[in-house]
C-alpha cells in the first residue's frame, strides 16, 4: 500500500505530466467508470481552473489572440509553469516571457510587453496604498541639501517601455471601448507609469527625461544624481515641473535623507 | 435553538470561538469556488455585480455573507475596501479553497499568513476550509481532491487541523468535499473519517449537503445514511448548491459545478437534516453561470423558509 506522500505525488504527475503511473489506476475503484476517465475529470478541472486564472489575468492578450488560441497556450504555459500557490492570483507571473519564447507567436512582436504592462495593471490592482508625500516635512529640509534626497514611489507604481505603442493597444483592447481606428504598430513606442494613486489604477504616458528621472529614483539614486539623467536622456526636461508634478500625482510618495 | 442572533453593525469585535448564529442565510455574497474568479480580474467583475449598495437595500439581520479569503489576499485596493463596506453590514464566514490542507508538502507560511491578517483585520464569525488536498512536490492543481479514507489519511488530517488552528489561534470548520473518484485503499467511510476529524482535532464541521448527494450517485451509497452519521453538535454551517451531469464512457458522474438551482432530493435532505439538527447558518453557492439575482434570492428564500419554520418550532 503507498504512502499517502506517495499517492499525491502520483495524482500530480497524472495531472502535470500525463503520464499515468503504473499503479495509481490500480488505486482507483472502477465502478463501470475507467479510472483513467475519473482522473481526466481532475486534469480537466486544473487545466480549465489554470487556464481561466491566466484569461483573467491577461484579458487583453486573451482578446487579441482569441479564446481558442489562448487556451491552446495556456495549456502549453501549464505544462511548462506548473502553479505554486493555492491563490489563484498568483499564477502567471512568467506569461510575459512565455510569450517572448512561444514559436507561434513571435510574429506579434508587442505581445510581452502588452502582457506586462497587463502585469504591472494587476500588481497596481492589489497594492498597498499610501498617503501622499509630506510635503511639511520636505519644506523643513533645507534645499542645498534636496540633491542628496532618496524619493521613493507609490507601492503600486510599476515603470515600463516599449518599442510599441501598448498604452494604445491596451486602450482599444478594453471592453469599453468603442473606437474602430486601426493601430500602426510602428508608429512609436512608449513609457509609462502604471500606478494606483486612490482605488483606479492609471497608466501614465511619460516623457523621456520624465521616464528617467523616475526610473533613476526607482533604483535607488539619489535626487541630484536622478535630475542629471533626467538630462542627459531629454536636454530640456524641466526637472522641477517634472518632480511638482509626480509629487502632486502621488507618484513619489516619501523621502529619506 | 435560542433566539436568532442579530447581525449589527455592533458585532464587530468577533469573540475568539465562531458565535453560533441561530439562523443566518447567505446567498448572492458568495463569490466563488474556485477559479479564474479568484482573481483580481474576476474580483473587480464580481464586486462589479454585487455590491454592497445592492446588499445594503435588504440587509437582513439574520445574514451572513460568505467570501473566499483567497479572492481578498491583497496589500490594499478596491476589493478590501469594498469587504470593509460589507463587514459594516454582515458578520463574514471566510471559506478557503487553497490551503491544500491535506496535502503532504509542508503548509503554506504565506498563505496561513495573508489568511491570518485578513482574519485579524475582518474577525469573521466562521472560517472553514476543506477535507482535501491540492498541491504535492511543490505543484498546486488548484483543486479540492479527495483524500483516501485510511487510518494514516485521518491521523494526519488531524495533526494539520490542530496546527492551522494553533496558528490562527481559532477553530475552524471543515467541509466535505464532491468526489468523482474513489481510492481502493480507502477503508474508512467518509462519513466516518468526517465525524473522527471533528472528534479528534476539535474543529467544527461544514456539511455540504449537495456534496454528500453528489458522492452518493457517484459512488452508490445512500446520501440519508451519511447525514445521519454527522455529529450534529460539531456542525455550524450549511452549504447548498447544484451540480451538472457528466456523462463518461462507461456511465455518468455529477459534478459539483455550482452552475445550477438546488435539486430537489438535495432540498430534501436539507430538510431532513435542519428537522434533525436544527437550523444552522446556511449558504447557496452558485458561482458559475450566475442567474439573475432574483433567481439566486428566491433559492436562499426557500432555506430561510426552512430555518424560519425551524426557529418557529423551537421555539
Amino acid at each position: 500500500m503507498p504512502s499517502l506522500r506517495e499517492l499525491q505525488l502520483q495524482f500530480a504527475s497524472q495531472i502535470y505530466d500525463r503520464n499515468l503511473p503504473d499503479d495509481l489506476p490500480t488505486l482507483i475503484l472502477s465502478k463501470g467508470i475507467a479510472a483513467g476517465n475519473r482522473l481526466g475529470i481532475y486534469r480537466n478541472n486544473t487545466l480549465t481552473g489554470l487556464s481561466k486564472a491566466l484569461a483573467a489575468a491577461y484579458p487583453v492578450i486573451e482578446r487579441l489572440v482569441g479564446t481558442d488560441f489562448f487556451r491552446h497556450m495556456a495549456h502549453e504555459y501549464i505544462r511548462r509553469h506548473p502553479s505554486r500557490s493555492g491563490d489563484l492570483a498568483d499564477y502567471g507571473i512568467a506569461f510575459p516571457e512565455f510569450l517572448a519564447d512561444f514559436e507561434p507567436c513571435r510574429a506579434l512582436v508587442y505581445l510581452p510587453d502588452v502582457a506586462r504592462l497587463e502585469q504591472a495593471f494587476n500588481h497596481a490592482y492589489r497594492a498597498a496604498g499610501h498617503p501622499p508625500l509630506a510635503t511639511g516635512e520636505l519644506a523643513q529640509v533645507a534645499p542645498e541639501r534636496y540633491s542628496s534626497l532618496h524619493f521613493h514611489m507609490h507601492p503600486s507604481a510599476r515603470l515600463l517601455h516599449s518599442t510599441y505603442p501598448i498604452a494604445q493597444i491596451w486602450e482599444f483592447n478594453q471592453a469599453d471601448c468603442t473606437d474602430e481606428q486601426q493601430i500602426d504598430i510602428n508608429s512609436g513606442g512608449c513609457q509609462l507609469l502604471v500606478y494606483r494613486p486612490q482605488l483606479a489604477v492609471k497608466i501614465v504616458p511619460l516623457e523621456t527625461g520624465e521616464y528617467a528621472l523616475l526610473s533613476a529614483l526607482a533604483t535607488g539614486s539619489d535626487f541630484g544624481d536622478a535630475c542629471e539623467q533626467a538630462l542627459n536622456a531629454q536636454e530640456n526636461a524641466n526637472v522641477a515641473a517634472i518632480f511638482q508634478r509626480h509629487v502632486a500625482q502621488h507618484t513619489l510618495v516619501s523621502f529619506t535623507c | 435553538m435560542s433566539q436568532p442572533v442579530p447581525a449589527t453593525k455592533s458585532s464587530a469585535a468577533a469573540p475568539k470561538q465562531p458565535k453560533r448564529y441561530g439562523r443566518l442565510y447567505v446567498s448572492g455574497a458568495n463569490c466563488t469556488r474556485q477559479g479564474s474568479r479568484n482573481h483580481p480580474g474576476a474580483c473587480r467583475d464580481w464586486l462589479a455585480q454585487r455590491t454592497p449598495r445592492r446588499l445594503a437595500t435588504n440587509p437582513s439581520s439574520h445574514s451572513l455573507a460568505g467570501i473566499h479569503p483567497e479572492n481578498f489576499f491583497a496589500d490594499g485596493g478596491k476589493p478590501l475596501q469594498l469587504l470593509e463596506q460589507v463587514r459594516a453590514l454582515y458578520p463574514l464566514s471566510m471559506h478557503g479553497v487553497g490551503l491544500s490542507l491535506g496535502s503532504t508538502d509542508p503548509l503554506s507560511k504565506t498563505h496561513l499568513s495573508r489568511l491570518k491578517h485578513l482574519i485579524d483585520r475582518f474577525q469573521p464569525g466562521l472560517v472553514s476550509e476543506h477535507l482535501s488536498w491540492g498541491s504535492a512536490g511543490d505543484r498546486y492543481l488548484n483543486d479540492l481532491l479527495p483524500l483516501p479514507y485510511t487510518a494514516e489519511a485521518l491521523d494526519y488530517m488531524v495533526e494539520r487541523v490542530l496546527q492551522v488552528q494553533d496558528y490562527l489561534g481559532r477553530q475552524i470548520l471543515i467541509e466535505n468535499v464532491s468526489s468523482y473518484l474513489e481510492f481502493s485503499i480507502s477503508d474508512i467511510p467518509e462519513w466516518e473519517f468526517f465525524a473522527a476529524l471533528a472528534r479528534r482535532a476539535g474543529c467544527g464541521l461544514l456539511l455540504d449537503i449537495n456534496n454528500v448527494y453528489v458522492n452518493a450517485c457517484n459512488h452508490g451509497f445512500t446520501a440519508a445514511d451519511f447525514l445521519a452519521q454527522v455529529p450534529a453538535e460539531f456542525v455550524q454551517e450549511i452549504h447548498l448548491a447544484g451540480f451538472s451531469i457528466n456523462p463518461v464512457e462507461g456511465g455518468e458522474i455529477l459534478i459539483d459545478t455550482h452552475s445550477r438551482p438546488v435539486c430537489e432530493q438535495v432540498w430534501q435532505l436539507y430538510q431532513h437534516t435542519i428537522d434533525a439538527i436544527g437550523p444552522r447558518p446556511t449558504l447557496i453557492e452558485w458561482d458559475q453561470d450566475l442567474p439573475e439575482l432574483n433567481v439566486l434570492l428566491a433559492e436562499a428564500q426557500r432555506a430561510e423558509h426552512i430555518l424560519e419554520r425551524a426557529h418557529a418550532l423551537a421555539a
